[in-house]
């Protein structure tokens, strides 16, 4: 079992690696989209261009910028959990909840996904294009867009494969709470005021 | 039909399922359950066309602009020169505690994000002037949630997405009653302080030289904002191309500051990223469950219901807000808002109601739950920053202003107006 441990440990090691780079490049594209439509919108204004298509452009930068955030979004406990009621529960049972809301977000992972993959396949076998001056061929957008909801899926199992055997095998409530616990207020306000603290001092 | 999608949805929410899951599995339980012809086809159409939505690519924009301006450190400026504007008055620094909520909220679209900067810059001054601690924390965090009702708000696009109603004359719909809500505040601060001088702290003035030199700092806040709605106003451009703008426009102004750097954009970028797929995913669900709710007839039966109740529209209109305050004690705001919006929108609208008074009404309620105890974030921001002292005398300290939010509330129900004004002045209706 250490093995196994082991292995899945640097799995997702390297899982947050990829998806750290991933949310810089979606980032990275959703700042570029501000200067696409800046200019966009100015050169149309001011000097009479038609639009290109920069809007075009941004929503794409959207859509996969989303779904390639999401692996990371999970992996540092930024999608919300309502645990008000659970949040005194013993830690057995917490370590169930975090495994059912895992397998609750992998259904939801899994099937976008698979919804989406059907999209893509259409949009390539039929070489279909966007109906705009752009004519993007579409399956580049959704293809993107469903590789990254398909790494949300995979490091979704990752971390409940992880969770259980941390579980099972370990006993380490103290793992399963780093690797999926809910983001208690406290954390998440300390987040908040650690972010605040250290620009005020940065900026003095 | 209706019970048993709120007895899914309250089990999946009790099993810590995170919102935008359970969104997703409520939605294809009904169908499942109901549907007479599967409507799952449709799911990939569905998310394809929540996601490449232009009007939400200003969700990151906006959000990108306020990290920029957070990060850009102008904060401790504006704070200085409203000092120096504002502190004359009963209850001195309380005034620029609510004067900077009020700027930064309209700039920021995070109310947790704007508590944590003005406490950081202002709760050391409570001690060394000699302010009652406990209504100094309350108006930071009381403050801070400005940032949702002040356009641009991220709170109110969403609304918009879901409801159906018109972002702009959201935005535009918002100013009055943000302005008029910081000026209560102010009020409230100024008697509170006349009563209990104990409670002011010193006073302290400036002279008119000194405040013109500070002004300066306020300026680039003021312009941005000004752009930006401007732009929203006259039509000139969507809020997404102003958005746009608007963060080319924050970029240039943290340079002008000297704190941009690539570590900085990158934290922005990070943060913002986090934020936007936060949302996006619970958006794609609450889309994908609106468009269920609706081809089930879940909505039309909602309102069959109601209607047999035999109310009257402003009696269901005060069940909702009753509905509201009770939940907004324990569910995360933004998903509150998005949890209910597709039930609630369109009952609101066969009532007779205006979506777009309603956004703001319910945005209003929305602040309200943001400085309610257990689960008011504001309340736990301020007391966090503050490292001293018991969370009970923020949540004390906090009373007063939840009171005048209900006053709010009551204000916008006699004068609809208060929100409607400008949206119906820039449409010419």
């Amino acid at each position: 079992m250490h093995a196994l441990s082991r292995l899945l440990d640097r799995l997702l090691a390297g899982a947050l690696v990829v998806s750290r780079w991933a949310v810089y490049a979606g980032g990275g594209a959703i700042l570029i989209s501000a200067f696409l439509i800046s200019i966009d919108i100015l050169s149309r204004r001011l000097l009479g261009l038609s639009t290109w298509g920069a809007d075009e452009l941004s929503y794409y930068a959207l859509a996969v910028s989303t779904s390639w955030a999401s692996a990371y979004t999970l992996l540092v406990k930024a999608h919300i959990r309502i645990d008000l009621v659970t949040s005194r529960l013993p830690q057995a049972g917490k370590a169930v909840l975090h495994i059912i809301a895992l397998l609750g977000l992998g259904y939801m992972a899994f099937a976008l996904s698979q919804a989406m993959f059907h999209i893509f396949q259409r949009s390539w076998n039929r070489g279909s294009t966007s109906i705009t001056t752009l004519e993007t061929p579409l399956w580049i957008p959704q293809g993107l867009f469903v590789a990254g909801l398909i790494f949300f899926t995979f490091v979704t199992a990752l971390i409940l494969l992880r969770v259980v055997v941390a579980l099972v095998f370990e006993r380490d409530h103290a793992l399963i709470n780093r690797l999926t616990g809910t983001v208690s207020v406290a954390d998440e306000t300390e987040q908040a005021i650690a972010e605040a603290v250290a620009l005020h001092r940065r900026n003095g | 039909m209706l019970l048993t999608a709120i007895f899914v949805l309250l089990g999946l929410l009790a099993l810590t399922i995170p919102v935008a899951a359970a969104l997703f599995i409520l939605a294809m339980v009904l169908e499942w359950e109901f549907a007479a012809a599967p409507l799952s086809r449709a799911l990939g159409h569905q998310i394809w066309d929540t996601s490449t939505n232009f009007i939400l690519v200003s969700i990151p924009l906006f959000i990108l602009i306020g990290e920029l301006l957070l990060r850009s450190g102008i904060a401790t400026k504006v704070y200085d020169a409203l000092d120096s504007w504002l502190s004359w008055m009963p209850g001195g620094l309380m005034h620029a505690n609510i004067g900077t909520a009020t700027m930064f909220s309209a700039t920021s679209g995070s109310s947790v994000a704007t508590a944590a900067t003005v406490g950081t810059i202002a709760l050391p001054q409570a001690p060394r002037f000699g302010y009652d601690e406990r209504f100094f924390a309350g108006s930071i965090a009381a403050g801070g949630t400005l940032g949702i009702l002040l356009p641009p708000s991220i709170n109110l696009i969403v609304y918009g997405f879901l409801a159906q109603a018109s972002i702009p004359q959201l935005f535009m719909a918002g100013i009055i009653p943000g302005l008029v809500l910081s000026g209560l505040f102010m009020l409230a601060i100024l008697i509170m302080c006349l009563i209990k001088p104990e409670w002011g702290g010193e006073r302290r003035s400036s002279t008119m030289a000194a405040r013109f030199a500070k002004l300066v700092h306020l300026l680039p806040v003021l312009v941005l904002f000004a752009f930006i709605m401007g732009a929203i106003y006259t039509g000139w451009a969507t809020p997404t191309e102003a958005a746009a703008i608007g963060t080319v426009v924050a970029l240039i102004m943290a340079f002008m500051a000297g704190t941009l750097s690539w570590k900085m954009v990158g934290e922005a970028l990070e943060g913002t990223m986090r934020t936007t797929c936060m949302i996006m995913l619970i958006m794609i669900s609450a889309n994908f469950l609106n468009f269920i709710l609706a081809s089930i007839g879940l909505t039309d039966s909602l309102l069959a219901t109601i209607a047999t109740l035999e109310l009257s529209p402003m009696q269901t209109l005060f069940l909702l807000i009753g509905f509201y305050i009770i939940l907004g004690f324990f569910i995360e705001t933004l998903s509150l808002m998005i949890i209910t919006i597709p039930l609630v929108a369109p009952l609101i609208t066969s009532l007779g109601f205006d979506p777009v008074w309603f956004g703001i009404l319910l945005i209003v309620l929305i602040e309200m739950a943001l400085i309610t105890p257990p689960v008011g974030l504001n309340l736990f921001v301020v007391q966090g920053v503050r490292g001293r002292g018991t969370l009970n005398e923020v949540i004390v300290g906090a009373i007063p202003f939840v009171l005048l939010m209900f006053v709010m509330v009551l204000l916008l129900i006699a004068f609809p107006g208060l929100a409607l004004f400008l949206p119906n002045l820039a449409s010419g209706g």
